[in-house]
Formats: structure tokens, C-alpha cells, sequence
């Protein structure tokens, strides 16, 4: 379960696009960068995650002063069972890693975590809900909680379409097509005409369009459907490869995605090579 | 050392399901290979195999301590090998089905499958997911336990390995309640706690075991536990520990 949606006994202070609001306008964001940037190059494994914390609730910041409670940056891999935290009470982090500890998903968070005990807190800037009331901390309660970031670290630069294999199905009607989403590929089985038309949109620059605002967004979208609800690719190679593509639009899949926002996820995904295409060859 | 390609791992999948009750790529892996058009790709891994000393027993009483031989057998001379490159499938899979094949057929044997041919040879050959890697897989299982055993500065290898191998239910507690169990400083201490309790002679069991797992959890969704010193984080468990494995008072009828 997501913090953001998890009952604590004491208020926690969250990012401003959180939907919680346990603080009226007070916030905990943090900005993050990786250098070198490319996570997935495989020439030098050691890379510096840069953290920048930003709490803009004093009685909090008085906290890390006074050395009662810390920021920590959680740096998390399930695929090689890796949780490490880093503590610092700046509020700014450098911090090495080493790519060999992780594969697949690495998911970054950052919180502000009591280190001794806190017998009373209260802020001027906490829901009406709390007015009057203070609370206690022990050591290890989260006192903010920051968004999730998630990278994907790989092996091999793969790319998505490299996954994607057309095969001729016999049990299809001709004009008919199914996607299929496995761990290490992405089967798409057509029928007779379909195929013979998709060989040949592929063939031609100028048709290739076409394909990219049709099966292809097909193909994203089933993708996208798939990994938000099937634990079987977890990890997989098809999840990694479309967390990479995420990233490179700056997409998060909310935790119950619809259909309309995965949709709308497909249709940038393919929009350059789609939309974008045919626009400039019409000079629309 | 050449390793199955990715696309040949997908061939052996794909053969299987087609394939159920057909046992060709544990008997004739040779053959298989020409059979299913299986490609080798070159990586980068140079692993000591010739070394590497598997243990496998017929007898149940000598199970766990061939265990503990073997993850320390693979974990020590496969120590090149980081937890990312411990994740990649291709390798794992061609140990399995070539140079640590004769272990995997002695201890996984078919004979003695409760699922099907293709489900037990998945299952013990192939990763299909992380679960998969960590406690079935043939090898990588050994690897990741020895590492396990071995990333807890604070506890000897032998005694991680006497609570990692008193039963698979806590093996398997441990290895996917990874919130708590992948940081290594709370790893620690529930070693430490437990191997405690148990030279004291308290006996492990399932409810029990499961209990102590669960009310850790359970601190860690308000706490984050792994942030504060070995110290703090024993003091914490520990009661946790005592209050899980205190034996349970009889409830007779009629209960009040």
C-alpha cells in the first residue's frame, strides 16, 4: 500500500499534490537528479544520486535542528531484495551507489523519520481536525513522507519495439488481431489480411505513421494494462522496458489506473512517430 | 562463459507448455539444444564451476546440512558475482540445464514431482519470477540464501545458516517479507534475536515463527525501524520475539 493512502496516528507531512492534507499548506518535496544521467549505461556502475530535501513546515525543520529527527533517502531494489537508507540532517544528499546491487526497478523515496523520542509536537499549520492536539514520536516515525521516484536499471539498452513479434495466426479472422504479454516478449498474432497490410504500412516511411496511431498504440496500451495488474512481470523485461519509456515522458501510472489515463499514456508514447509524423508530411 | 540467450530461454518456455509430459531437456540437453535451435550468447561472467562442490542426498537427515554446504559452495566461489548479475535468468538456467545439471537432477529429481514434468522443470530449471529465483530455482536459490547468510556483519554465516535452514516456511517468511527482511542492520537483529532464543531452547514453530514476522511488519508500517542503531532496533524485536514464542495459555471450554 502507498503511504499517501495509509492511517497513521499522528499527522504526516506530505508533498502538496499528495491528497493528503493532515498539514494545511505546509509541504515535503524533494528534487533528485542522477549523474552520470543514462542509469542504464553499463560502462561504469558507480553513479551519485543528488537529493535536495525541501520541508517547509518550521515546527518539522526545528526537528532536524535540534538533530530529532533526520532526512533519509530510501533507495529500494525487491529484485535484489536491497533496502538502503541514507540519513543526513542537511538538506542536501549526495549519495553513491553502485548499479551491481541493483536490477530492474529501483524505487527511490525520501522521509523525515524521528530519531529520539518526541514527546510533544504541534504546528501552527496542521488540519483543523488536529486544532489543540499534540503528539507524540519514537523513534523511526515518519514524520514526512516524500513522493516515490522509480528507475529502471538494466543490462542491455533494449528497446520496446525490439520486443514486439508479429506472428500469422490461422485461428484468427482475417482482419482480426490479439496482443499477447509475456515476461520477455510481446506477441501480437494477426490474421491473414491484417498481416499482410501491417508488412506493408512497415515497409514505407510514409505509412509507418499509420501503424504507430493503431497497433502499436494497441500494443503500448495492452502493455500498460498488463503491468499495472498482472504480478506475474514484475521484474519482467517487458516491465522494465516500458518503466524506461515512463521515465522518458516523466509518466507515473497512479495505482488504479482507468482505461482513459493508460490511453492517454499510449497515445504520447507513440505521438512522435505517429501524430507528429503525419502532421508535418500534411504541414498541419 | 556462454550463456542461453534470452529468446532460447523463451523456446524451453514455450516447449514445455506444448510439451508437458516431454522430459528431453533434463535426459538430452545436447539434443534438445539442436532440437529447439537454443543459441549461446557470450557474457561476461568467469566463474570458477570446476570448483564448486554440490552435496545431494537421498537421505532427509543429512538434508539441511548439505544445504548449508552447497549455498556456501556456490555463494563463495560465485563471490564475482554482484546481486544484479545474480538476477539474470539466462545464467542460472544454463548452470542448471549443463555444468551443475547432474546436482539439480539428483535433488530436484523428476521422479518425485507433485506437479507436472513442465510445471517441476520450470519451476527448478527456469526463473520465472523473483519469487522463482530466491526458492525455487535449483541454483540461484543457493546463491541468494548464501548471501543472505553472509551480509550480516554482526552474525557469523553458521549461525544466519541455523535460522535460514530450520525451516523453509521462516526461509520464505523471510525471503518475501522483503520490507523488513532486505534491510540488512533489522536482517541482523532478527538473526540475532532468534538464534538467541533458540540456543536458549525454544522451539521453533510455524504460528509462532510467523507471528514474531508479522508483528515486525506491523511496527514497520508506522516505524522505520532500519534507520536507528543495532542497539534500538534489538530492543525493539526483541519483546516482539518473546511475546510471539510465549507458550500459548490453553483456552478450555467454556471460554470466559
Amino acid at each position: 500500500m502507498k503511504f499517501k493512502h495509509k492511517a497513521f496516528p499522528y499527522p504526516v507531512l506530505t508533498s502538496a499534490n499528495s491528497g493528503r492534507d493532515d498539514y494545511v499548506s505546509s509541504s515535503y518535496e524533494y528534487d533528485f537528479s542522477v549523474e552520470p544521467e543514462d542509469i542504464s549505461e553499463v560502462e561504469s556502475k558507480k553513479r551519485s544520486l543528488k537529493v535536495i530535501h525541501r520541508c517547509t513546515c518550521e515546527e518539522v525543520l526545528q526537528l532536524i535542528s535540534k538533530k530529532k529527527a533526520c532526512y533519509v533517502t530510501l533507495v529500494k531494489c525487491k529484485k535484489t531484495i536491497s533496502n538502503r537508507i541514507f540519513k543526513t540532517f542537511n538538506d542536501e544528499q549526495i549519495i553513491p551507489i553502485d548499479l551491481g546491487d541493483y536490477f530492474g526497478r529501483l524505487e527511490i523515496s525520501t522521509q523525515i523519520i524521528a530519531t529520539s523520542n518526541i514527546d510533544i509536537f504541534s504546528s501552527h499549520d496542521l488540519n483543523l481536525e488536529f486544532s489543540g492536539c499534540t503528539f507524540s514520536f519514537s523513534p523511526g516515525d515518519r514524520l514526512a513522507i516524500g513522493d516515490e521516484i522509480q528507475l529502471s536499471c538494466d543490462f542491455n539498452k533494449i528497446s520496446f519495439e525490439s520486443l514486439i513479434t508479429i506472428d500469422l495466426s490461422d485461428d484468427l479472422e482475417d482482419d482480426e488481431y490479439l496482443i499477447k504479454v509475456k515476461a520477455y516478449s510481446i506477441q501480437v498474432l494477426m490474421g491473414k489480411r491484417i498481416r499482410t497490410l501491417f508488412a506493408q504500412l512497415e515497409s514505407d516511411k510514409k505509412t509507418e505513421p499509420y501503424l504507430f496511431m493503431s497497433i502499436l498504440k494497441d500494443i503500448y496500451l495492452h502493455v500498460l494494462q498488463a503491468i499495472s495488474s498482472d504480478e506475474e512481470l514484475k521484474d519482467s523485461i517487458v516491465e522494465r522496458t516500458i518503466i524506461k519509456q515512463m521515465n522518458k515522458f516523466d509518466i507515473q501510472i497512479s495505482d488504479e489506473p482507468n482505461l482513459d489515463e493508460l490511453n492517454g499514456y499510449a497515445q504520447r508514447f507513440v505521438s512522435k512517430r505517429g501524430v507528429e509524423a503525419l502532421s508535418a508530411r500534411f504541414e498541419l | 562463459m556462454k550463456i542461453l540467450s534470452l529468446d532460447s530461454l523463451e523456446k524451453i518456455e514455450n516447449f514445455l507448455d506444448e510439451n508437458p509430459e516431454d522430459t528431453v531437456l533434463v535426459d538430452d540437453f545436447s539434443y534438445a539444444v539442436e532440437l529447439l535451435g537454443l543459441r549461446f550468447i557470450d557474457s561476461e561472467y568467469e566463474l570458477p564451476i570446476e570448483n564448486v562442490n554440490l552435496i545431494s542426498s537421498e537421505k532427509d537427515e543429512n538434508l539441511l546440512k548439505n544445504e548449508q554446504h552447497n549455498c556456501q559452495s556456490i555463494y563463495s566461489n560465485f563471490s564475482s558475482l554482484t546481486p544484479a548479475d545474480a538476477t539474470d535468468e539466462r545464467l542460472w538456467s544454463t548452470l542448471c540445464f549443463m555444468q551443475l545439471s547432474s546436482y539439480v537432477k539428483k535433488r530436484w529429481p523428476l521422479s518425485k514431482r507433485k506437479s507436472s514434468k513442465a510445471g517441476h522443470i520450470k519451476n527448478h530449471y527456469l526463473i520465472k519470477n523473483n519469487r522463482n529465483m530466491l526458492r525455487d530455482n535449483a541454483i540461484s536459490r543457493l546463491w541468494w540464501l548464501g548471501r543472505l547468510a553472509n551480509i550480516c556483519k554482526g552474525v557469523e554465516p553458521d549461525a544466519a545458516y541455523d535460522i535460514l535452514l530450520v525451516n523453509s516456511d521462516l526461509r520464505n517468511n523471510l525471503l518475501e517479507r522483503t520490507g523488513t527482511s532486505s534491510n540488512e542492520n533489522v536482517l541482523e537483529e532478527i538473526f540475532k534475536i532468534m538464534k538467541e532464543g533458540f540456543d536458549k531452547g525454544i522451539e521453533w514453530n510455524r504460528p509462532s515463527s510467523r507471528e514474531f514476522l508479522k508483528s515486525i511488519n506491523f511496527v514497520f508500517g508506522k516505524s522505520n525501524l532500519a534507520v536507528l542503531d543495532q542497539e534500538s532496533i534489538g530492543n525493539i524485536l526483541r519483546p516482539l520475539f518473546d511475546k510471539a514464542f510465549k507458550p500459548k495459555e490453553k483456552r478450555l471450554w467454556p471460554f470466559k
